[in-house]
This record gives C-alpha cells, sequence and structure tokens, in this order.
C-alpha cells in the first residue's frame, strides 16, 4: 500500500530537527516509493552519510548507487557537486577538474553565503529534469535535507538571491529552482519533529517561516517517538496498577519486579501525557499531522520497516 | 556543581550535539554557581520559551541582564549573582562594525551592504562566529568570576569550533586583497590564474554577487583587524587554563560515540575537558535485567503489555549503564549522569533539581 497522501509527490523535501528521525523518515518515504515500483533517488546531505545503517550492502556516494530494486542512494556533498556543476558549465574536464580542486577557489565557496543550499539544490534540480530516452530518469528523488536551521536558509535561498541577482546565469538557475520548490504538485515539504516542547518550538518557527516569509507550503509534519499508551482500552485497570493495587489477578503487583515495572510504566506514562499536552501546538499549523510511535530496543532497519507500516495506516 | 570544576574553572563552555539539552544544563550550572556565591554570567542560545519565562529572561536580548532579584522573588537566596545574556548574531556582529568603523558613512554603508546583511542573518555559521567573538568579549570583563557558555545547536559538536574557522576565511588578509584587486579590476579581461577562477566563480554566484562581495570587501577592509584580533582572542580564551569544555551527551550508543569523539577532537586542540554529562538517561532498578518479551505492540492484553514494556525500559537501562561505564573507562574522565526527570525542565524549581544531579 502507498504512504498517505504527503508522500504521493515526485520531490520530498524531508527536514527536522536534529535527532527526531528525519533520515528514518526519508528512508522509509524512498523505500516505499521504491517498492511501489517507481524509479527513487534517496538523497542524503551529510559529511557523515546514516545510509550504511539503514540499508544492507550500500555504501554513500556522490555518485548514485542502487540500494535495492528501483531504489539508488546518493550523499550530496559539496565539494563534487561543485565539481560537477564546473564540468557542465566548461566542457574541458582537466579544466574543471583544475578549478575545483584549486584551494583559493575552495577557500572562496567554502565561504560563500549560500552556496551550500545553492549547488545542492541545483544538483536537484539537475535530476529532477533528468531524461533517458524521453523519461525521467528519477520517478521520485526524495531528499533528507539538512535540520532545520540550514534547511530554512535553502528554502529561503531562492528568494535572498532574487533579491540580490536580477539577470545573468545565478538568477536564471535560481528561477529554476524556485519554480520546482513552488510547484505544490511537485514538492512535498515534509517536517519530522518530537512532542518535546524545544523539538515543537522549532518547528512551528520553521513551518511560520516557510508560510510566511516563501511561497512554499509545508505538507505534513510527522511527530516521531510518540509514547506508547499502555493501558489503552484498560485504562482504570492500569491506572490501579500504577498506584500500587491489584485490581485483578491476572496484573502482577508486588514483587521486585513489578515494582521495577511500575517505576518505568509511571514515567512512561507522564511522558505520553505531556506528548499529548504538547500536541495542540502542532495541529494548530494547520498541516497534516502523522504520529509515530516511539520505537525502542529493535535496529535501524527494522524501524524503517515498522514506520513504513505506521505511514500506510496513517 | 562539582568542587573541583568549580574551583578551578573560571569559564565553562557547554558543548555537545544538538538536542542533548545543553541549554538546560548550561542553565542549571549557572543557577548553582550564583547561589554557591559566584558572580555568575551565563551566555545562553535560544532557550524553550518556558523555560526563558521561568528564568525571568524572556524579554532579555544581546545586553547582559542582571536576574538576581528574579531568583529572589522565586524563593531562592543566591548568594552570589545571576546575569543572563541571550546571543543575538546579527546585534554582536553590528557592535563590532559600529564600534570600529572610521566613519558613520562607512558604518552605514557595511551595515546596509546585502551580502554582510547575508552574512550576519543568515548564513549557517554565523551563529557559532558570533559566540566566539561574544565569548571574546565577555571573557575580558572583570564583573564575572564564573561564565557559562552555551553553545549554538548543531548536528556535529565540533561545528562549534568549525564554523567560526570557515567563516574566518572570508576574512583572511591575502584573500581579501584577490578581492579588491578583482573589484578595481573587472571588466579589463582575464588574464591570469585568479581570473580564472574568479570567471568560474561568477558563473557560480553571480557577477553581481561577485562585485557587491568586492565592494563589501572594499568597504570593510579596516575592519578585518578588529575581527580577527577578537577571533584571536576567543581562541586564546579557549585554550586558557582557566577555561574547560563540559560535553553534554545523550545515553544512546551513536550520542556517546560522538562525545567521546568530541573529546578527542578537543584534546586534539589542547582544549581541557572537565568530564562528560549523560542526561536523560534512564535508571535501572533491577540488578539484572529480566529477558525482554516478544515485542507485540499490538496485543490487548495488559499484562502483556505491561510486562513487554516494563522489561524493555529495564533493558534499555542496563544497556545505557554499561555504555557510560565504557565511556568513563575508555576516556579516563569523569561522567556525570542525570536521570530522566518526570518532566520537562521549564521552571526554576527543576533547574535546582537538575543542578541537584550535576
Amino acid at each position: 500500500m502507498p504512504l498517505t497522501e504527503a508522500f504521493e509527490r515526485r520531490f520530498l523535501f524531508v527536514t527536522g530537527k536534529g535527532g527526531s528521525g528525519k533520515t528514518l523518515v526519508s528512508a522509509t518515504a524512498a523505500r516505499e516509493s521504491a517498492r511501489q515500483g517507481k524509479r527513487t533517488l534517496w538523497v542524503e546531505m551529510t559529511e557523515k552519510p546514516a545510509g550504511a545503517r539503514l540499508f544492507a550492502d550500500y555504501r554513500p556516494d556522490y555518485k548514485p548507487r542502487q540500494i535495492d530494486e528501483n531504489l539508488w542512494g546518493m550523499n550530496l556533498s559539496i565539494g563534487p557537486a561543485i565539481e560537477e556543476y564546473l564540468s557542465i558549465l566548461f566542457p574541458i574536464p582537466l579544466l574543471s577538474k583544475l578549478i575545483a580542486r584549486n584551494s583559493l577557489f575552495q577557500v572562496i565557496t567554502a565561504a560563500m553565503p549560500g552556496i551550500d543550499s545553492l549547488i545542492p539544490l541545483g544538483k536537484l534540480w539537475h535530476e529532477l529534469g533528468r531524461r533517458d530516452k524521453g523519461s525521467p530518469v528519477w520517478d521520485r528523488i526524495v531528499l533528507d535535507a539538512p535540520a532545520t536551521g540550514h534547511a530554512l536558509a535553502m528554502l529561503r535561498l531562492p528568494q535572498t538571491v532574487l533579491g540580490l541577482v536580477e539577470t545573468g546565469n545565478l538568477a536564471e538557475r535560481t528561477r529554476e529552482i524556485d519554480e520546482v520548490l513552488a510547484d505544490q504538485k511537485l514538492t512535498g515539504i515534509l517536517v519530522v519533529t518530537t512532542a518535546e516542547e524545544l523539538s515543537i518550538d522549532e518547528t512551528v518557527e520553521l513551518v511560520t517561516e516557510v508560510h510566511e516569509h516563501t511561497a512554499y507550503r509545508v505538507h505534513a509534519l510527522i511527530c516521531n517517538a510518540m509514547c506508547p499508551d499502555i493501558g489503552q482500552a484498560q485504562g482504570h485497570e492500569f491506572n490501579q496498577w500504577l498506584q500500587g493495587d491489584s485490581p485483578s489477578k491476572d496484573v502482577p503487583t508486588s514483587n521486585k519486579i513489578d515494582q521495577a515495572f511500575r517505576d518505568h510504566l509511571s514515567r512512561l506514562e507522564a511522558r505520553r501525557k505531556q506528548q499529548l499536552e504538547l500536541l495542540p501546538r502542532l495541529s494548530d499549523l494547520s498541516v497534516a499531522l502523522h504520529q509515530c510511535p516511539w520505537m525502542p530496543g529493535i535496529s535501524d532497519r527494522q524501524r524503517l520497516i515498522r514506520l513504513s507500516q505506521v505511514l500506510q495506516d496513517a | 556543581m562539582n568542587t573541583d570544576e568549580s574551583d578551578s574553572y573560571r569559564i565553562l563552555i557547554v558543548g555537545g550535539s544538538g538536542g542533548v539539552g545543553k541549554t538546560s544544563i548550561s542553565a542549571a550550572l549557572a543557577l548553582q554557581a550564583c547561589l554557591d556565591g559566584h558572580r555568575t554570567l551565563l551566555l545562553t542560545i535560544d532557550p524553550a520559551r518556558r523555560l526563558s519565562t521561568a528564568m525571568g529572561i524572556d524579554r532579555i536580548g544581546a545586553e547582559a541582564t542582571d536576574i538576581t532579584e528574579h531568583l529572589e522573588a522565586a524563593g531562592h537566596s543566591p548568594r552570589g549573582s545571576l546575569h543572563a545574556m541571550m546571543l543575538d548574531a546579527k546585534r554582536t556582529l553590528d557592535r563590532i562594525v559600529e564600534k570600529h568603523a572610521r566613519t558613520p558613512d562607512q558604518k552605514d554603508r557595511i551595515l546596509n551592504n546585502r551580502l554582510y546583511r547575508n552574512v550576519s542573518t543568515r548564513l549557517g555559521g554565523s551563529q557559532e562566529y558570533a559566540a566566539m567573538q561574544c565569548l571574546a568579549d565577555i571573557a575580558d570583563s572583570a564583573e564575572y568570576d564564573r561564565i557559562i557558555v552555551d553553545t549554538p545547536p548543531s548536528a556535529h559538536a565540533l561545528d562549534f569550533l568549525d564554523a567560526p574557522r570557515r567563516l574566518r576565511a572570508l576574512f583572511d588578509s591575502k584573500l581579501v586583497k584577490v578581492f579588491i584587486s578583482f573589484g578595481s579590476r573587472a571588466g579589463r579581461g582575464f588574464f591570469r590564474v585568479s581570473d580564472l577562477l574568479f570567471k568560474a566563480l561568477e558563473r557560480l554566484t553571480g557577477s553581481q554577487a561577485i562585485a557587491e562581495l568586492a565592494e563589501f570587501f572594499e568597504t570593510a577592509e579596516s575592519l578585518f583587524e578588529p575581527f580577527n584580533a577578537r577571533s584571536e582572542r576567543a581562541e586564546q580564551v579557549l585554550h586558557d587554563p582557566s577555561s574547560a569544555f563540559l560535553v553534554v551527551t545523550g545515553p544512546n550508543q551513536d550520542q556517546l560515540e560522538q562525545a567521546h569523539d568530541f573529546k578527542m577532537a578537543l584534546d586534539e586542540m589542547d582544549m581541557q575537558v572537565t568530564r562528560f554529562i549523560v542526561n536523560r538517561h534512564l535508571e535501572p532498578r533491577l540488578e539484572q535485567p529480566v529477558p525482554v518479551v516478544t515485542p507485540d505492540d499490538e496485543t490487548p492484553d495488559l499484562e502483556a503489555r505491561i510486562k513487554r514494556w516494563g522489561s524493555m525500559l529495564e533493558k534499555m537501562a542496563h544497556d545505557q549503564a554499561n555504555l557510560i561505564a565504557n565511556l568513563s573507562e575508555q576516556s579516563g574522565l569523569e561522567v556525570t549522569a542525570v536521570p530522566q526527570m518526570d518532566e520537562d525542565i521549564h521552571s526554576l524549581s527543576g533547574l535546582a533539581r537538575l543542578a541537584g544531579h550535576l
């Protein structure tokens, strides 16, 4: 079954607070898309790619590598991306290498405002437009975008650049990127968060900023690591057990292990209630909200599979 | 506060990856230092709203504000004082410009230069850079005998030290000369190697952007000295025998590994680390973990659910305890493990409880 509606678009920009699980969500989206028969490219953008932890026999590199049937992955690092772009601009291979590897050039580009946003966006635009025998090379590209701060800088970049330059190569390239991001049928922006105060502050700020100061829309919020509701249907029984009563002979009560479990689960229950209290701040944003469970004690690969089930059911 | 640490160090820098609770830990350390009688300054970065409200710092800005009275009003009896300031990257950089510009006209031209405004507000790394500049300023102030520095949230702890270096490359004097010579030679044709580089750069960023950058460099050249001097001072402060890092981390394996790597990197740079603080760890309740029962989250059976989650959490607690013990052994450093609190910390009493664990 395909994932929920927000994951349907051809270009998915997945961001979120560091540690909230955005890499897992983006990898889930990519894996599920490939399983639906779509040629999918999953793109990380980090010095320390996590792809190898999530997929067997996959070593992330700048050059797209096949992970599975229909699924490719790459790590979009700035250095090689600049080199590739220069090789398009200056079609003499030796020359573009010479420039890209010049240390002065590297210092300037590393320090140049916005280049760490512009170059990756340019590369993504290029990949979205690539065609082979008339049809697109990628049916879908899922970007594991940087954490909130840098992601926001990326999303604000087109406007910033177009405010600085109106004509020329840079302005043209930027307009192309802007068109992709603004096309709501093509691009989906997804924000991963957790139901903790700081994460929610950051998420609210990001969504507000995107909606008020760019022409783009956030399409879905994914609230990760939601504590399990252990009491569920038997709330009364569970509460009594938490308070130390023995509601029925089925529920263990007075030994040491039982007390240990009670301590752990009381905290978990307290955290769950706090999470529920914070959730309205996310629903107030009027963006589709999906909740994903906390998944301790299993490997990242198992989480990936579990998460795709959750996001289908949603 | 840990006694050795509080006796030996004037400046404590609270470092670590994002999302591990650096801001709360810094605030708790500052609160304790103030209660202990120190004239304390807390440099904080973007605390959660309820926490800053609780501390009485939700309206403060880039200027150090005395919040001692606020603590008294909340029922504490501080023997020292507590000033707090919030990092404001743009304000910090603007102030250096205002202080060192030669003429009002130069000041205005820089502050209004679009590239400068972009650098000071939006560029990745500007927060880290400003934090360093700010550190250099406050370190020299004789008003405080204890300074607690929170660091910007970033994926990797080292960004705090790396980002400023990267940004500083922009103000490197050799580079500036190249740019200025380019600016004044614009339109005269391309003959040199550097011209080829600029041609490439121009295709990447646009000639207008380069012209503005050149203009910025020309206008602001006289400011690079003070900027660099402040940066050098910050480096000195970081290496000073009375400054030290506290490495804050979470209790999971990858977080502890990152913390260890960060400590090694600090060692390599000759910066002192006093201890690790492992935040929000889960405390084991039993001598030995019980076997984890099959994880079937869907079962409606209450007893099975209690056993599944209870045993799971107990196992996690033991795993964390082992990992923490390993970290301590590997690094030879003290490790302070702070248990998971029942609630998010957003009150002074919560901070005081947190400080009790430190």
